[in-house]
């Protein structure tokens, strides 16, 4: 079901979100705390944004386990950015494992990565991606349901691609959802989805923690919001710090031992992170 | 006006059947989802963690 972590905040080590926290992604590829199969080794990927370069954010990903992976780790000992995903994979069954079905995807200044299912891909895959116009349906490379719905995604948010607020990427997320979950009820499928989405421009963030059915526990989402990682004498936490070198974090598992450094995401809620930090939760309708 | 102890919404809706009583309190909800949550980690919920940055203003919970 794989894992995910971002950020956004004053630039920091990539190092300090994923190998450097007691349980950081990295740890996490061999030893998941909060899921009930603790490996994910089908690969990895971290996207971040250098804006004194370009937009566009640089994607770096492998089919290797993350733990493994020599080039990854000292990557991200030597790269600083105040905005970065990064991505564990465990493939669905059926979703190849290959360079371009690793999280994050991009598509022009977007990261998107994905932790989850969504339920009865394949019965809805004609037609979303008949839905599609040409320039997004030709930018989709791997067969993962994760960059299938990004590509839906890019289509519902239509012409605001280019100037996107945190509010635009929610409600895009949101409109996403509520696609998928029509196409699913007209396709008869019974299984509920889980769909903990993520999206970034590089200058705000959105994701969404949900599952089709409320009765059922989405899987695990956390935030940090304005402190900053900090590992000290072996001990790995979020401390108080004035706001140009604080920065929020979302992750599918805390990163830290210190329970009060993180809050769950609600169920079925879409959380926002603006460019002045300032975090946002709120419902998801139902259709 | 309550305050939703899952996700910091206020919620005003006494008929929407979203409350549990716990500890000897009625707690109210924004849906189903929440209230599940609660049930689940009611613990966590009636705790809350302590904020990483005290005095700063809490912006989530606002609707968007
Ligand atoms: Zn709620």
């Amino acid at each position: 079901m794989c894992r995910f972590v971002g950020y956004l905040g004053s630039d920091i080590l990539i190092a300090d979100l994923i190998s450097r926290p007691a349980n950081s992604l990295i740890r996490q590829s061999y030893k998941a705390r909060e899921r009930s199969e603790p490996l994910n080794g089908d690969g990895f990927g971290v996207g971040w944004y250098a804006p004194d370069i370009t937009r566009e954010p640089c994607v770096f990903t492998s089919i290797t386990p993350a733990w493994s992976n020599r080039n990854f780790i000292n990557l991200a000992e030597h790269t600083r950015s105040g905005s970065f995903f990064s991505h564990i994979r465990a493939a669905s069954p059926g979703m190849g494992v290959s360079e371009v079905n690793c999280h994050p995807f991009r598509n022009g200044s977007l990261l998107w990565m994905h932790n989850g299912t969504v339920e009865g891909f394949q019965a809805i895959k004609r037609r979303l991606r008949n839905s599609l116009p040409d320039h997004i349906y030709d930018a989709i490379e791997g067969t993962t349901d994760s960059e299938h719905a990004f590509a839906l995604f890019l289509k519902l948010l239509g012409e605001k691609k280019e100037q996107t607020s945190a509010a635009d990427l929610a409600e895009g997320l949101v409109n996403t959802i509520w696609q998928l979950e029509e196409w699913a009820r007209e396709a008869e499928i019974l299984k509920p989805s889980v769909c903990n989405f993520a999206v970034t421009d590089g200058r705000a963030i959105a994701s969404v923690r949900y599952v089709s059915d409320p009765q059922i526990e989405p899987i695990s989402l956390y935030y940090s919001k304005r402190g900053k990682f900090q590992c000290c004498e072996g001990r790995s936490e979020i401390v108080e710090c004035c706001a140009e070198e604080s920065g929020v974090i979302i992750a599918s598992e805390r990163l830290t031992d210190k329970s009060g450094d993180w809050k769950r995401v609600a169920p079925n809620h879409v959380l926002t992170v603006d460019t002045h930090l300032n975090v946002k939760v709120r419902l998801i309708p139902e259709v | 006006m309550a305050i939703d102890l899952v996700c910091g919404m206020e919620v005003n809706d006494y008929a929407s059947g979203y409350s549990v009583i716990y500890a000897g309190e009625r707690y109210l909800f924004c849906s189903e989802g929440c209230l599940a949550e609660f049930e689940r980690h009611p613990q966590e919920y009636m705790s809350p963690p302590v904020s990483c940055c005290p005095g700063r203003s809490e912006e989530d919970g606002s609707s968007v």
